[in-house]
């Protein structure tokens, strides 16, 4: 899923809420699943370094 | 005795401890307030008034006795709805918690209860701490949202029903409210107050807050609350620092960071013009102000934020929502779902992102002593189904810094403006002194029109 395209991003997300929660539902989540992959598209853009590793945010 | 419930903490605890007042005489007045605003503010979740008035008496003997048991000695306090608290329900403000009384209270609850504060109950917050409100209404005009999710504790410190709170902040859920109630939210880094015994929302996001009247509160408040605790593998281990007392000790003017590329694009004409006012209140008190560029694309930051909160909520609600999806309120259902679809790359580029945005505001906050902004972009929404907008405060709470609201003025309408400052990380003694320097600069102090009872 990652790496494509917002629609094919949109695609992935409501095919998934389709087979969890059903047709109906994933009608009703429809606008919000958009929204999301909106912003999943986003971070898929974001130029992150090779070497960043995630965030560690547990302290010694 | 209505003059009591105007008093500081600070100022508080000092009468208490030189004899000048009764612990009990002060919760007594605090219950009778709850007792009178309540109904129309619904702030509490629970009221221990029998225990509270038992530990007001106790302490009272044991101030005699023996001195007192810490910098909070007779302070009333309460405690947000996600905390434990032994015998005391804890139910998030949801029907699936409806019936929890936990067996233990939490590390953070322990520690007021060491330094003397009388635990009065437990205040409302929206359901799980994420976005079904809470029932309780803005002090300042009841139609109005007081913010969340801990909505009960701003607006009971707003109604000075109680002097501190201890609270919880995952995106802007101390300072939001804060700003709306017009009281001083202070979210600290993560890790610095303890989250063992706490109803999550996002383990690697959430955050332990205080609310209170002054910064001068909420430092002796942190004071108590910050430390090393074994049983939270989030909690740090670095040093308290004497907060008070570097508030105390600084009179020079800070150097502050004026971020305006993002917040003046999303708030509203007023809060633009009231952050202009402010700023320039400041400067001419003697702060240097510099115009400084977000460190990283905000809008990115909030989409980032949003992978992470979903993912983790979704998981730590993963089997009860499978068995109760029925008790869920729409929007937590929602939430959850989405969660549930959030691809676990999406979720691990996030938390890189996080590590760059982190790296990247510490150069810049290197530059200053604080960066300002305005809390919220409106003041409190009109409305009680939806709980504002957390942008202007959720970047911070992901770079896991310290942020703090000070209440800056009052709108056209009657409701208050919050600034933010946000500062180093683990340097809140930094942070607060410069929130106090600017708070003494703007010399507001806000109180809701209730209708005042006499007391």
């Amino acid at each position: 899923m990652a790496g494509g395209t917002k629609e094919e991003l949109t695609n992935a997300l409501v095919r998934q809420a389709v087979e969890l929660f059903g047709q109906e539902r994933a009608n009703e989540l429809r606008p919000s699943l958009e929204k999301r992959a909106e912003q999943l598209w986003l971070l898929d853009q974001a130029l992150l370094d090779r070497d960043e590793e995630p965030a560690v945010m547990f302290f010694p | 005795m209505k003059e009591l419930s105007y008093l500081g903490a600070a100022e508080t605890a000092t009468r208490i401890r030189s004899g000048r007042l009764s612990p009990v005489d002060l919760v007594e007045v605090c219950l009778q307030r709850i007792e009178t605003l309540d109904d129309k503010l619904r702030a509490w979740a629970t009221v221990s008034k029998r225990a509270a008035l038992d530990t007001a008496r106790a302490l009272e003997r044991e101030l005699e006795e023996r001195g007192p048991r810490g910098p909070l000695h007779g302070i009333p306090v309460g405690v947000k709805d996600v905390y434990y608290t032994a015998g005391v329900k804890t139910s998030a403000g949801s029907k699936l918690c409806e019936d929890f009384v936990p067996e233990y209270s939490a590390t953070a609850v322990r520690h007021l209860e060491e330094a003397g504060a009388i635990v009065l109950g437990k205040t409302a917050c929206t359901e799980f701490a994420a976005n079904d409100p809470a029932p309780t209404r803005n002090p300042w005009n009841l139609d109005h949202t007081p913010g969340g999710s801990s909505s009960g504790s701003a607006a009971a410190v707003a109604a000075r029903t109680c002097f501190v709170t201890l609270d919880t902040q995952t995106a802007g859920d101390v300072l939001r409210p804060a700003a709306y109630n017009g009281v001083v939210g202070l979210k600290p880094s993560y890790g610095r107050i303890s989250r063992h015994g706490t109803i999550p929302v996002s383990w690697s996001l959430d955050t332990g807050g205080i609310m209170a009247r002054s910064v001068e509160d909420a430092a002796l408040a942190l004071e108590v609350l910050a430390g090393h605790d074994p049983e939270d593998q989030s909690s740090s281990s670095r040093p308290v620092p004497d907060y008070v007392g570097t508030l105390r000790g600084r009179s020079d003017p800070p150097t502050l960071g004026l971020i305006r590329r993002y917040y003046y694009d999303r708030a509203d004409e007023k809060v633009r013009e009231h952050t202009d006012r402010v700023v320039e209140l400041l400067r001419s008190a003697g702060a240097r102000i510099e115009e400084m560029e977000p460190p990283e694309d905000l809008g990115l930051v909030y989409a980032a934020h949003r992978a992470v909160v979903f993912s983790e909520c979704a998981a730590y609600h993963q089997e009860t929502f499978r068995q109760r999806p029925e008790d869920y309120g729409p929007k937590l259902r929602q939430l959850i779902e989405l969660g549930q679809v959030t691809p676990a790359v999406s979720y691990i580029q996030a938390q890189r992102l996080r590590r760059r945005f982190g790296r990247k505001l510490r150069e810049n906050l290197s530059r200053v002593d604080a960066l300002i902004t305005p809390t919220t972009p409106t003041t409190a929404p009109s409305g009680l189904s939806e709980t504002g907008d957390r942008r202007f405060q959720l970047p911070w709470t992901f770079a896991g810094v310290p942020a703090i609201n000070v209440p800056s003025g009052l709108d056209r309408s009657g409701l208050p403006y919050g600034t933010q400052l946000i500062g180093a990380l683990f340097a809140e003694d930094r942070l607060l002194a410069t929130a106090y320097w600017c708070e003494k600069a703007l010399s507001v102090d806000l109180s809701p029109p209730l209708g005042e009872p006499s007391w």
